[in-house]
């Protein structure tokens, strides 16, 4: 495996220490002073060494440290401990050792607190295992080493419904390349049947040119046609790779969509699917047809003559050369224009969305500034493209034209010694011409070949993937009474930071907890694992004394309501957005959710009350309208359990006084977790659980937790405090 | 977890007026290593037995206006410009802000390859010689100063490029696409 790679050596024996076998090892990377280099850390039964270049440069018995701890940095991490003495720099460690890193830790501080234990290692998917070379983000298809193979055969099979279609295709295109070939036949006919011939007169010309006429004409139409069904074709395999693949994102866990940026995944879904369909349109089907004809001209010419078709066959090799390399001068001068068009498309994005603030500063003319500068840059990079293009453009000509050249000059010759006819010699120029042609074609098959293999093989590897959490087979539905139990729970959205610790907890059904904490501590994490959006590390997560593994998503997950502190309005009527988790739900049970949820008043004054349109286009609502139609969602649902993330966080005190009523009616009956930055919305909790970095640091009453004198008091002195201040 | 060893000192600390900036001049700080490898510090006569250092404009004014905290990241003082202050502080200074800034100083481009939308480097550096992979895309790169750019990799590994125009080379043309 290629972890092994990145590993220290398996050290067995640390031989100066003497003290046991070595269990866990990792490289650093790097050493102190910032040089890459040989510098390892190993855990024994007894101690915590490290070695540099193979010896050891430090050594501490686990019984002398206190605590551990990873802190990321820039470009590295630093790893420290803290001892009877203070605290010490144990290693530096670049970032790509940082996953393997965070297990180190762990097993580190197990060690500390009296038991080492290692826990199994991740899989290493940011490596090749192949090459060695690291996988792109986003996928985890090495572009390399991809079995071009296997991938090709998947896409022959999503051709297979459209295997008339490619039947049709195939004809189509080879009595086209019948047609074409015929025209300069027919014209070397023309030349020497009737030209040539003493005595013809003007009348015999006329089959000869409507022969061509209509050749010309069908290969046309023929050529309308064909393209027409390669777009149904390409067109149609795309749509359903797309949706596959748009189904599977949605069906895998937030754990692997967190993991990649949104527009990755944007890519994924649509970028690569549209390459693939340009590849099977253009490469695959043109691209054939190109070649196919190439070789009909080439034996036509050789068998009719082969010394002028050896002649003409000798510069194809420096022809498609030439292409090739005009192709990636093309790509070069066009991506660097793609990169300023974004640069200037997104600056403009930004003023626009920030208009108020560019106007409320006064900076429109330094805006302005900006904008020209970038679309100068712009304008001058099209400038020279365009030139460029201009000048290349008559040398392909003339490239392309050069076949015709050696053919007249050549075959010229063997007219005038009398071994070639003029009819011949007009039908090899013709020939000539659509050799070299194609070839400007051709040169892009290799590259579009491997772009859209590389494509397919990144939509199937997210196609393949089986979800993270994943429904197991004896999961089944139930019908929620409200306990819910955390059972030592640990849990990170990145094996190298641990986000919750040993998290337990209990609560009743129909009880409302309050989750307090600072920014960061892991509350709405606890949340996200409540809704099973992610799976625990260790440990158990129960409802009703069931593991939520044991429990259907659909089925949860229905039975649990969320409010958020940025709700989120699909695009749609107000009417449709309450009814979003029951479509059916009558306009009297929406009218009621929406009062109960204090936004009746407000949806009735818009003057399409309910039917007004909200979302992406529609009308704007303010923060604390766009929380109540999220509240009145969550009543409509009717949820066993309800979650309560910062549901006030974003509205003024006013509003909150009427969500707050809203909440108190939603919460009665339904085992609540409610999380709020202001304290005294937690007033009605029955319990108070204070998280800090991640563990549970204090459990209890508003009343007993006050007593106690400890996190939760100093946070609410110091929110009185500022309130006194600020006068409210 | 180093909650144990905080030193208690809440009176004093709040103190002072969180809107005003202290510079530190060179009497008011000295600064030592510690056996653990840490800065310590002496300001205004109290010990400080951990500091941090935090540049507050990384790219722009490396060696310029450079936070001192304490154990709890609260603000003990800023540095106005790291040359005024005495030789031993600068050094422990620069050498702490290397470490909480690892990005080690391209000196020779052997090679630079674009393949499928990533670009692989194959460079010596003032670390070491490395091998890296960035995503060819102008996020994955920062200006700092008229000449040098900042690299980044796919495992947020950072590179600087000083001068990049001239070590780049013939391999200038590959990175310009995104430039
Ligand atoms: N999707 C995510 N991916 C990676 N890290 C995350 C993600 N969501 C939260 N975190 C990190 O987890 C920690 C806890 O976050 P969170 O539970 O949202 O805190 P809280 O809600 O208490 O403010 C934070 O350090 C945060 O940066
Ligand atoms: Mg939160």
């Amino acid at each position: 495996m290629s972890e092994q790679s990145k590993r220290a050596e398996p050290i067995t024996q640390i031989e100066a220490g003497g003290d046991g076998p070595v269990r866990l090892s990792l490289s650093t990377g790097m050493d102190a002073d910032g040089a890459y280099g040989d510098t390892a850390l190993h855990l024994t039964d007894a101690s915590l060494v490290r070695t540099e270049a193979g010896s050891i440069s430090l050594e501490l018995a686990y019984s002398d440290l206190t605590s551990a701890r990873l802190m990321a940095r820039t470009g590295n991490s630093i790893l420290e401990v803290e001892t009877n003495e203070g605290p010490v720099l144990v290693a530096r460690v670049t970032n790509e050792a940082r996953q393997e890193s965070a297990r180190f830790l762990k097993a580190l501080k197990s060690a500390i607190d009296g038991r080492l234990h290692i826990v199994a290692a991740e899989e290493d998917r940011t490596n090749c295992p192949t090459c060695g070379r690291p996988i792109p983000a986003g996928t985890d298809v090495c572009p390399i080493c991809v079995r071009r193979s296997g991938v090709l055969r998947r896409l022959a099979a999503v051709t297979r419904p459209y295997v008339g279609l490619v039947v049709a295709i195939v004809v189509l295109f080879l009595v086209r390349t019948g047609l074409q070939l015929a025209v300069p036949w027919i014209t070397g006919q023309l030349v020497d049947n009737v030209l040539l011939q003493d005595g013809a007169v003007g009348r015999e010309l006329l089959p000869w040119v409507a022969a061509i006429f209509a050749a010309m004409i069908s290969t046309e139409g023929i050529r309308a046609f064909r393209g027409f069904l390669t777009v149904k074709m390409g067109s149609g395999i795309a749509r359903s790779l797309r949706l596959t693949v748009y189904s599977k994102l949605q069906a895998l866990s937030l754990g692997f969509l967190s993991r990649y940026k949104t527009g990755d995944l944007l890519n994924r879904v649509n970028r690569d699917t549209q390459q693939l369909e340009r590849f099977l349109r253009f490469a695959a089907v043109e691209g054939a047809a190109h070649v196919v004809l190439m070789v009909a001209v080439a034996v036509i010419i050789f068998v009719s003559n082969w010394r002028l078709g050896l002649l003409l066959l000798i510069p194809i090799p420096a022809v498609f050369a030439f292409f090739a390399a005009l192709r990636s001068q093309l790509r070069w001068m066009y991506r660097k224009q793609g990169t300023l068009w974004d640069r200037t498309n997104s600056l403009l994005q930004d003023i626009l969305s920030g208009m108020r603030v560019v106007k409320a500063f006064g900076r429109e003319e330094r805006e302005i500034g900006r904008f020209r500068g970038s679309s100068d840059a712009l304008r001058d990079v099209m400038i020279r493209n365009e030139k460029v293009w201009n000048t290349l453009i008559p040398l392909v000509s003339l490239v392309i034209g050069a076949g015709t050249f050696v053919v007249y000059f050549f075959g010229g010759r063997l007219i005038l010694q009398g071994e070639l006819a003029l009819g011949e010699l007009v039908q090899f120029g013709l020939y000539a011409g659509m050799l070299y042609g194609p070839l400007a074609w051709v040169s892009g098959i290799p590259r579009a070949y491997n772009e859209a293999v590389v494509s397919a093989a990144r939509i199937y590897n997210v196609i393949d993937r089986e979800p993270e959490v994943r429904e197991s087979a004896g999961a089944q539905s139930v019908t929620i009474d409200g306990a819910v139990e955390f059972d030592d729970v640990s849990f990170g959205y990145h094996s190298h930071e641990p986000v919750l610790e040993g998290v337990t907890m209990r609560v009743a059904p129909g009880e409302m907890i309050g989750l307090v904490g600072h920014s960061g501590a892991g509350k709405s994490t606890i949340i996200n694992l409540v809704l099973r959006l992610y799976d625990p590390d260790e440990g158990v997560i129960k409802i009703d004394g069931v593991d939520l593994r044991e429990i259907r998503l659909e089925s949860l997950r229905s039975q649990i309501g969320v409010v958020l502190q940025e709700s989120f309005l699909f695009s749609g009527s107000i009417a449709e957005n309450i009814a979003y988790a029951k479509p059916d739900a009558s306009p009297h049970e929406i009218i009621q959710a929406a009062k109960v949820a204090q936004a009746h008043d407000f949806i009735t004054a818009f003057p399409d009350g309910y039917d007004t349109r909200v979302g992406e286009r529609g009308q704007r609502l303010s923060g604390g309208e766009r929380q109540r139609v999220a509240i009145a969602r969550a009543v409509l649902h009717d949820p066993r359990i309800l979650i309560l993330d910062e549901a006030t966080s974003a509205v003024d005190s006013e509003t909150e006084e009427k969500i707050q009523e809203a909440i108190s009616k939603l919460i009665a009956n339904r085992t609540t977790i409610a999380i709020a930055h202001r304290l005294s919305t937690l007033r009605k909790a029955n319990r108070l659980v204070v998280l800090k970095e991640g563990r549970v640091a204090e459990v209890g009453t508003h009343g007993e937790l006050m007593d106690e004198g400890g996190i939760y008091a100093g946070l609410v002195r110091a929110q009185r405090e500022m309130a006194g201040a600020t006068g409210t | 977890m180093s909650e144990s060893k905080r030193p208690v000192d809440k009176g004093e600390s709040d103190s002072g007026d969180r809107t005003t900036i202290r510079y530190l001049a060179p009497g008011d700080l000295s600064l030592s290593r510690s056996a653990g490898g840490f800065l310590q510090a002496t300001v205004d006569g109290r010990e400080l037995p951990r500091v941090f250092v935090h540049q507050a404009f990384p790219l722009s004014m490396p060696n310029e206006y450079i936070s001192v905290r304490d154990d709890e990241q609260k603000e003990i003082g800023i540095i106005r410009r790291l040359d005024e202050m005495d030789q031993t502080v600068q050094e422990l200074i620069e050498s702490e802000l290397s470490r909480r800034y690892f990005a080690p100083i391209v000196e020779k481009v052997n090679s630079l390859k674009e393949e499928f939308g990533y670009l692989y480097w194959d460079v010596m550096t003032s670390s070491g010689d490395r091998r890296f992979t960035q995503q060819a895309k102008p996020e994955t790169i920062l200006g700092a100063g008229d000449q040098e750019l900042i690299v980044i990799d796919i495992d947020e590994n950072r590179f600087r490029l000083p001068r990049y125009r001239t070590l780049l080379g013939r391999f200038a043309r590959t990175l310009d696409p995104i430039l």
